[in-house]
Order: structure tokens, then C-alpha cells, then sequence
């Protein structure tokens, strides 16, 4: 039938087309605050010098070392993650989809690795403080001892 | 019986995948990623990737990548890929890009570097990972910059890329510089250029180099980019070939930006391409001939929600600025004036199914026949201006 229709002078119904495409969808946005994230490193880090432009840098994987030379482990939760989309919009001031671009770009162009993706809040702490190097976040409620917390200006 | 090799070859290809996946996480510094997509073609009227005026399913991509990062310096990286699209492509296993890199150079926000081996063109916003139908922005990409027809030519050559990443408080440059040979065997490429398959082979020639320059701003909030460069192919005759030498050089500039916002993004790129070409038949004088031609696009995006995306494409071929609607060029070859030009309304839906599937749907409302294979529309006086193409991309990727 569609087919049928198709070979028939078959025009888009653009009107429509437009009308969906203006159209908002209302989107879920996590309302938990801000203040409840906390970027967090191994203990032996060099997390010196970090400020947002930085940490945007390092989670875009754009800047791939430490001051100190060392190349950083980076973990995050994965795209759908209630935590990582707060992350990703109050923190880096991004979107998740934004992100997965820049990532995908450069791991199917061979040009660099992706983060490393958990599962839970619990398996990041867990991979962050065992991890030399690593950057990941997590909730202010889940913070543990092993991992330091950082102070990003 | 084809179909039941195709799946034994995915279905290994997948396997193996999943090994390596798995074997990544031991090794740490091996990271495994792949893809496969099959799709769907329909048009109403002229052949686009198989007989898609009775529906073609021979548009499919099955991909295997990996990346060995051996020190924070050194890194080898590669691609396999299954490819058929229609008579343009053979779906034959080849190496997309397989290339060592040495950061020689590694500052505070700076890395320099050098990569050698079958590298990807820095040709354009999309063509470095124009194969992953996850990272396209539609199932098939803009055809007036991205010509699928000689896909193998435009994605990588062999050759040698100096490369420049730089960091800046909010913004950060790259830049590649790369002096390559040419890959010339995609089964279209002649026909495409002489509008004949001729006995001799046409192979690429090592002076030939591309440019590019990133610039992006708030981690690609804006990104935007410039190419320049410069292709040359030289004809190599066959014993007793009717056609005794030829040569093109394709000089392409292009401008590219995207915009990307919480809900939307918008795109647009624009090309100039300066062809210029020569041949000598046998018994005849020698032909030159130079031409410029113009594509563009723009794209928006709209994000509906996390899972669901719609967009709106218009997207413009010219062969030559200085005869636009073919004309001069029917006159003169009494082939079709609108296989000089092509202009692509597009409007498609994506859904991410999952973090590994997509599916997408696409309609193309064209005029023109400009980007179409000769190989698939043997006979152009069947050509039909104005078509529709249909098209629906199933996607699994890890």
C-alpha cells in the first residue's frame, strides 16, 4: 500500500514533518542537586592544577595525562546513568549524547581509547581507588576512604 | 546460499569480537570495538546501492576495530571491514586503516605526532568514521560531499600524517597533515570518471596530500573545520587499450560547523571541488578539461527525547558552477542534464533501541541524478529526475 503510494506522486506531508519536528518533548531531567556529585581520584593522582576546562578536557579525553606525565585512567557510569547525566550537565556543562559523539569519534577512528564504563556507583569507588591514575564521580553519600575528592574551581 | 555465508562470516567476525572484548579487560590497554548494519533501499524510480526499485537489502557494513595503546606514546590502531553497497561495492573483506602513531612530542595540552600506514582521510566532518552507522548523522550521508560511490578512495590512503592536538582554556585545536597515495580500486571509480570501464587501471599517485584544521569550543558545543588538498589519479593503459594515458587531479576546499545544543543540533558543510582531467584516446587528439563544482548541506537535528531523534536535510550537488543545470553538457554528450546535479530533501528518525541498537528511517525526495552509480543505472536515458528513495538501517554496535 505504502509502496503502491510511493510510485504515485507521492509527497512528504511536510506540514506535519515540521510540526514534529518543532515540537518539544518534554525531557526528564534529573532534579537531585548539584552539590550531591563528587569527582573523585586514586589517591596517588597528580590532580593538581584542575579546574572545569580541565576536567571537561580530561572527560572529552582530549587531555590524556597528569601534570606530572602520568596517562589518566577515566571511568564513568554508563550514558543512561541518572548520576552521569547530572554529571555530564551540572559538572561538564554537556550532554550525554555530546559526549558518546566525541568518544565514538575517536574510538572507531582509531585515534584514542573510550573511558571505561561501570556498572555502579559501588564498582566505581571500588575501580577508583585500586586504579593508579583514575578520575571517576560519584555521589556525595557514597564517598569512601580510599579515594581522595576533589575540589574543582 | 550468499546470505548463509554472509551470516557464518558476521556471526565469526562477532565472535571473535567478543573474545577480544573480553580479553581487553585483562590486557588494559587493548580496546576492541565493532559494528554491523544492514539496511534497506527502496526507491520509486533509478537504482541506488542494488535494485532498489524492487527493494535491496545490498547495502550492509560489518566492521571489526581495535586499538593497542603499547606505551602513553605509542599506539597501533586498525579496521577491518565487510562492505557491499549494490555493483558499488564487492563485500569483500579490506583494511579500512591500519596505522602505527608516535606522539613524539607530549606537553601540558599539547600532543604532536607522526602516523604511518593506511591512514583515514581528514576529509570533511564525517569521514572518519563514515562506515559506523552510530556516529552518521543519517543512514546515508550527505552524497554531495560524502559520494559513496568511490567510498574507498575518500575514506583512507597510505601515506604519512603529521598531526597537532592543542588545548586551550575552553576550546581546542587539531590539526592533520597528510601526504598519501590514493586507493583507486573501487569497482565504480572508472566508469565514474570516464563514463566507461576501460581495460587499464587507474592508480593513485604519491603526490597528492590533504589538510584539515578543528577548532572546537565548550568540549564541541561549536565545532568547526577546514580542509584543503589535493587527489591526483593517473590512468595506467592496458596493452592495446583504446584509451593511451589519462590523469585527474581533484583539488577539494571545504568548510564545515555544527552547533550542538541540549535538544538539537545544527550542521552544514560546504565543498568546492576543482577537477581537473585529461585523456588521450587512440587516434584521437589529446582532451582536457577543468571543472568546478559546489556541494553543501545543512542539516538540523532535533533530540525528541534520550532514545528518539528526527531530522531535516537539504543537501545540493553541481558538478559545474559554470553549467548548473547541465545543459551545456547534454548538448554536448547527449547524456541526461540532471545527472549534472542532485538536490537531496531529507527526513529521518532514529531510535536508539538500546546502548547497542539502532534503528533508523529515512525518506530522500531528490531532483537529479548527479550522485548515482552508472554501474547500477546502466542505461541513462532511464534515468528519472525526479525520485524518491526510501531507506531503513538496522545497527548493532559494542
Amino acid at each position: 500500500m505504502c509502496l503502491y503510494r510511493l510510485k504515485h506522486k507521492w509527497r512528504p506531508p511536510w506540514l506535519l514533518i515540521l510540526a514534529l519536528l518543532v515540537n518539544f518533548f518534554p525531557q526528564a531531567i534529573a532534579q537531585d542537586d548539584v552539590n550531591n556529585i563528587a569527582v573523585i581520584a586514586n589517591l596517588g593522582a597528580d590532580t593538581s592544577d584542575l579546574n572545569v576546562s580541565r576536567l571537561k578536557s580530561i572527560f572529552g579525553m582530549r587531555t590524556r595525562s597528569w601534570r606530572n606525565g602520568n596517562q589518566i585512567q577515566v571511568f564513568v557510569l554508563k550514558d543512561n546513568n541518572p548520576l552521569h547525566i547530572l554529571f555530564t550537565k551540572k559538572v561538564l556543562r554537556t550532554y550525554p549524547y555530546n559526549l558518546r559523539r566525541i568518544w565514538d569519534r575517536r574510538v572507531y577512528s582509531g585515534t584514542g581509547l573510550a573511558p571505561t564504563v561501570v556498572n555502579s556507583e559501588q564498582e566505581m569507588l571500588k575501580l577508583i581507588s585500586e586504579t593508579d591514575n583514575a578520575i571517576g564521580y560519584i555521589s556525595k553519600r557514597n564517598i569512601g576512604q580510599n579515594v581522595k575528592v576533589l575540589e574543582i574551581r | 546460499m550468499k546470505t548463509a555465508i554472509k551470516s557464518i562470516v558476521s556471526a565469526a567476525v562477532l565472535g571473535i569480537a567478543s573474545l577480544s572484548s573480553a580479553l581487553a579487560d585483562d590486557f588494559g590497554k587493548l580496546q576492541v570495538h565493532g559494528f554491523a548494519t544492514q539496511n534497506f533501499l527502496y526507491s520509486d524510480h533509478n537504482n541506488f546501492f542494488g535494485d532498489s526499485e524492487d527493494g535491496s537489502f545490498e547495502f550492509y557494513e560489518i566492521g571489526l576495530n581495535g586499538l593497542w595503546q603499547a606505551t602513553p606514546r605509542f599506539k597501533v590502531a586498525g579496521q577491518i571491514l565487510l562492505r557491499d553497497a549494490g555493483a558499488t561495492d564487492d563485500g569483500k573483506l579490506r583494511a579500512d586503516y591500519l596505522f602505527a602513531d608516535y606522539a613524539f612530542w607530549q606537553g601540558d595540552d599539547s600532543t604532536a605526532g607522526l602516523r604511518l600506514g593506511r591512514i583515514l582521510n581528514p576529509f570533511g566532518m564525517y569521514n572518519d568514521t563514515r562506515d559506523v552507522a552510530h556516529t552518521r548523522p543519517s543512514i546515508l550521508l550527505p552524497q554531495s560531499i560524502y559520494f559513496d560511490v568511490n567510498r574507498n578512495l575518500a575514506l583512507s590512503a597510505d601515506g604519512g600524517m603529521l598531526y597537532l592536538q592543542k588545548e586551550f582554556a575552553n576550546s581546542g585545536i587539531d590539526l592533520q597533515l597528510f601526504k598519501l597515495k590514493p586507493r583507486t580500486r573501487d569497482p565504480d571509480l572508472e566508469p565514474a570518471l570516464f563514463f566507461a570501464d576501460l581495460a587499464g587501471r587507474l592508480e593513485g599517485d604519491r603526490d597528492s596530500w590533504l589538510a584539515r584544521l578543528i577548532y572546537n569550543y565548550d568540549l564541541d558545543r561549536i565545532r568547526m573545520g577546514l580542509v584543503s588538498g589535493s587527489i591526483k589519479l593517473d590512468y595506467k593503459p592496458a596493452a592495446m587499450d583504446i584509451m593511451l594515458g589519462a590523469g585527474l587531479t581533484f583539488k577539494p576546499t571545504i568548510a564545515f560547523a555544527e552547533y550542538n545544543a541540549e535538544n538539537w543540533t545544527l550542521s552544514g558543510e560546504f565543498a568546492r571541488r576543482r577537477v581537473s582531467q585529461f585523456a588521450a584516446l587512440a587516434g584521437a587528439p589529446e582532451v582536457q578539461g577543468k571543472a568546478t563544482g559546489s556541494s553543501y548541506f545543512v542539516q538540523y537535528t532535533r533530540r525528541l527525547n534520550s532514545d528518539w531523534e528526527a531530522y531535516l536535510r537539504y543537501d545540493n550537488l553541481v558538478w559545474n558552477d559554470k553549467d548548473e543545470d547541465g545543459k551545456q553538457f547534454a548538448a554536448q554528450t547527449g547524456l541526461p542534464d540532471h545527472s549534472r546535479y542532485a538536490k537531496d530533501w531529507t527526513l529521518g528518525l532514529r531510535w536508539d533501541v538500546s546502548e547497542n541498537l539502532m534503528l533508523g528511517a529515512e525518506l530522500h525526495q531528490v531532483k537529479g541524478t548527479g550522485w548515482l552509480s552508472r554501474l547500477e543505472n546502466p542505461d541513462p536515458s532511464r534515468d528519472r529526475e525526479d525520485w524518491h528513495l526510501f531507506a531503513f538501517s538496522a545497527s548493532l554496535r559494542f
